[in-house]
């Protein structure tokens, strides 16, 4: 029995457990890409299903905001997501290597200006 | 005195099972309290005697937790994949069999339950490549090498990490 052979709904839950941020995954949902490029079949369930990038953003970045201005219908979680993290991965290189012109500060200023209650731990 | 219901197997086997542990799935729970008092078994035609025997141990063990709520919210979830020791230790079974219980469940309707086997198929994956994912799980990748070269355009900005 393949692990394919489970509902879709099944491999949907599976794909939910890899939203959650881990201690080796504080920001980049590796394992999550991994899982969705495993074969056409979980792909195509991941592409359809528009409530895990919504859950993968909404684990890593304050989202009261968005909440509060109700921007969250038609989102796209996944872009959000990707620009984020890359911007948040490029301050570290930043940090490193003093080299700005990479940092998109619309992004950040976003970061910082919807952030409310927590701290980030990135 | 405590109150017995007996659950009948896909291959014929009854097993007689306090009312209340019973209860933990939330289709025989539905069950019982439509048909109402009755000695009547209950047929489980989806689920095995093998994995029928395991469900109703891990029901019994877990007979003092407080049930699952029964709404789709999942804010209140505990956000991890960490598993209970003695649970840990339950789920250590073949695949053929995890992926039955975890079809068990899911039919059965016990939440706590499947996701403890949908958190044992992430952390199976969790580390491993893709060739190790294939291999583990039997699955074939059936991608042209036009769209893994699409997917891996698409999944660039994780590797720039």
């Amino acid at each position: 029995m393949s692990l394919l052979a489970l509902p879709k709904e099944l491999l949907l839950l599976v794909a939910h457990h890899f939203t959650f941020p881990t201690p080796s995954e504080t920001l980049i949902p590796t394992t999550l890409l991994l899982y969705s490029s495993t074969c056409r079949l979980i792909r195509e369930l991941l592409i359809d299903d528009h409530s895990i990038w919504k859950k993968v953003f909404a684990a890593r970045f304050d989202t009261a905001a968005i909440y509060r201005r109700c921007l969250d219908s038609e989102l796209d979680w996944k872009l959000l997501c990707r620009l984020r993290c890359q911007q948040i991965m490029r301050c570290k290189l930043w940090e490193e290597h003093s080299s700005i012109a990479v940092v998109d500060f619309e992004i950040l200023w976003e970061i910082i200006s919807e952030h409310g209650a927590f701290l980030l731990h990135f | 005195m405590t109150t017995k219901v007996t659950l009948t197997s896909s291959d014929n086997e009854n097993f007689s099972v306090n009312k209340e542990i019973t209860k933990r799935s939330i289709l025989i729970k539905n069950m019982l309290e439509d048909v109402g008092k009755s000695d009547t078994p209950i047929p489980l035609p989806n689920v095995n005697s093998k994995v029928l025997r395991k469900v109703i141990e891990w029901c019994e063990y877990h007979c003092m937790d407080p049930l699952a709520p029964t709404n789709e919210n999942t804010e209140n979830q505990k956000q991890n994949t960490d598993i209970e020791d003695w649970d840990q230790k339950f789920i250590e079974v073949d695949q053929e069999t995890l992926f039955k219980i975890i079809l068990a469940t899911n039919y059965l309707n016990i939440k706590p339950l499947l996701d403890i086997g949908c958190k044992t198929i992430t952390n199976m994956i969790k580390g491993k490549s893709p060739e190790e994912i294939y291999k583990t799980f039997n699955i074939v990748n059936n991608f042209t090498p036009k769209e893994e070269a699409q997917i891996r355009k698409e999944n660039k900005w994780a590797e720039d990490q």
